[in-house]
C-alpha cells in the first residue's frame, strides 16, 4: 500500500482517487477471545485481542451468566486487549450498572495505558461501581479485603 | 482550512459490515506508521475513525453502499474522511433508547481528535472528517 501521491485537497481530487485507488482489503478480521476463570472465588474474564463494535456482543455473553448468577464483583482481565473503543466500553457501562444494583463492582485488570486513557476520558475511572487494577495481585487483595468482615 | 493547499492521499473502500472495521483500523495503523505518528496518536486515530464507521454501519440499513475512508497527509496534520452511502446521521449519538450507551461516539472522536467536522455527502450520506495535528 502507498500514498496515491500529491493532491490538490479538492473533492474531486479525492474522486478520481477513489476509483484509481480502491484498495480491497478482505483477510483481517476482528480477533477478540474471552474466558471466564475464577481469582479467589470471583469471576475473572480474561479478554485477549481486539473489543470493537464487532465483537463486543461476545464479550456480554461470556459476562451475562456472572450477572444472572448473581456475582456482585466481577473482574475482567484487559492484559493482552490491544484496542477497545466505544464498544467495548457500552459493555463495561451495562456490566458496571448491573452490578451496582447489588452494591458490587466491575473491576479492570492491566489495562494498557491507551485503554485505561478511554477508560478516564468517559468517566469510568471515578465511577463508584468501577476500580482499575495494576496487576491480578492488587485484584486478588481488593477481593480478600472485601471479603474480610 | 488547509493552507499549505497539498496533500498526500490514499483510501479503503469497505463493505458496510461490522467484521471489517478491523480492515478499516489496519488501514489506520499503518498509514499513521508510515506517517511515523507515535503509538499514542496511532491509537486515538483507530479509535476515532472506528467510531465514526461503526456508525454507518449501524445505519446502512442493509445498503451495500461501500464505506469510504481518505486519508490525507499534510505538513502539519493527518486527515481521516469517513463517508458512507447511508443516510444522514450525527454519529454516535444514540437513536434506540436512553439506556444505550452508543452514545460515546462523539464524545470520544472530539476528545480524541483536534478537529472532528460532520457534513453532508452530495448523496446525502454522512461525511465525519477527523483531523490531528502532528
Amino acid at each position: 500500500m502507498v500514498w496515491a501521491g500529491v493532491v490538490r485537497e479538492t473533492t474531486s481530487a479525492v474522486g478520481r482517487l477513489g476509483g484509481k485507488f480502491h484498495c480491497d482489503w478482505t483477510n483481517t478480521e476482528s480477533a477478540m477471545l474471552a474466558s471466564t476463570e475464577r481469582l479467589d472465588g470471583t469471576p475473572l474474564v480474561v479478554v485477549t485481542g481486539e473489543i470493537d463494535h464487532g465483537s463486543s456482543s461476545a464479550l456480554q455473553s461470556e459476562i451475562e451468566p456472572c450477572l444472572d448468577g448473581g456475582e456482585t464483583t466481577i473482574l475482567l482481565d484487559l492484559k493482552d486487549v490491544t484496542y477497545m473503543d466505544s464498544g467495548g466500553i457500552s459493555v463495561l457501562l451495562y456490566t458496571v450498572r448491573r452490578l451496582r444494583r447489588g452494591n458490587g463492582w466491575l473491576g479492570v485488570v492491566s489495562p494498557n495505558t491507551n485503554v485505561r486513557r478511554l477508560l478516564k476520558i468517559v468517566g469510568l475511572e471515578v465511577d463508584s461501581g468501577f476500580r482499575v487494577f495494576d496487576d491480578k495481585e492488587s485484584a486478588a487483595t481488593a477481593i480478600r479485603e472485601m471479603s474480610t468482615p | 482550512m488547509n493552507a499549505g493547499g497539498t496533500s498526500r492521499c490514499r483510501m479503503i473502500s469497505v463493505a458496510p459490515e461490522p467484521i471489517r472495521l478491523a480492515d478499516v483500523r489496519r488501514f489506520v495503523e499503518e498509514t499513521g506508521a508510515e506517517a511515523q505518528l507515535d503509538t499514542d496518536k496511532i491509537f486515538d486515530l483507530k479509535v476515532a475513525v472506528s467510531e465514526a464507521c461503526a456508525n454507518a454501519v449501524e445505519h446502512s440499513g442493509g445498503q451495500h453502499a461501500p464505506l469510504q475512508v481518505c486519508a490525507f497527509l499534510y505538513s502539519d496534520r493527518i486527515v481521516f474522511e469517513i463517508s458512507d452511502g447511508g443516510d444522514f446521521r450525527v454519529p454516535g449519538v444514540p437513536h434506540r433508547s436512553p439506556r444505550d450507551d452508543r452514545g460515546l461516539g462523539l464524545p470520544l472522536m472530539v476528545a480524541l481528535m483536534d478537529e472532528v467536522r460532520i457534513a453532508k455527502t452530495r448523496g446525502g450520506g454522512t461525511n465525519v472528517h477527523l483531523s490531528l495535528f502532528l
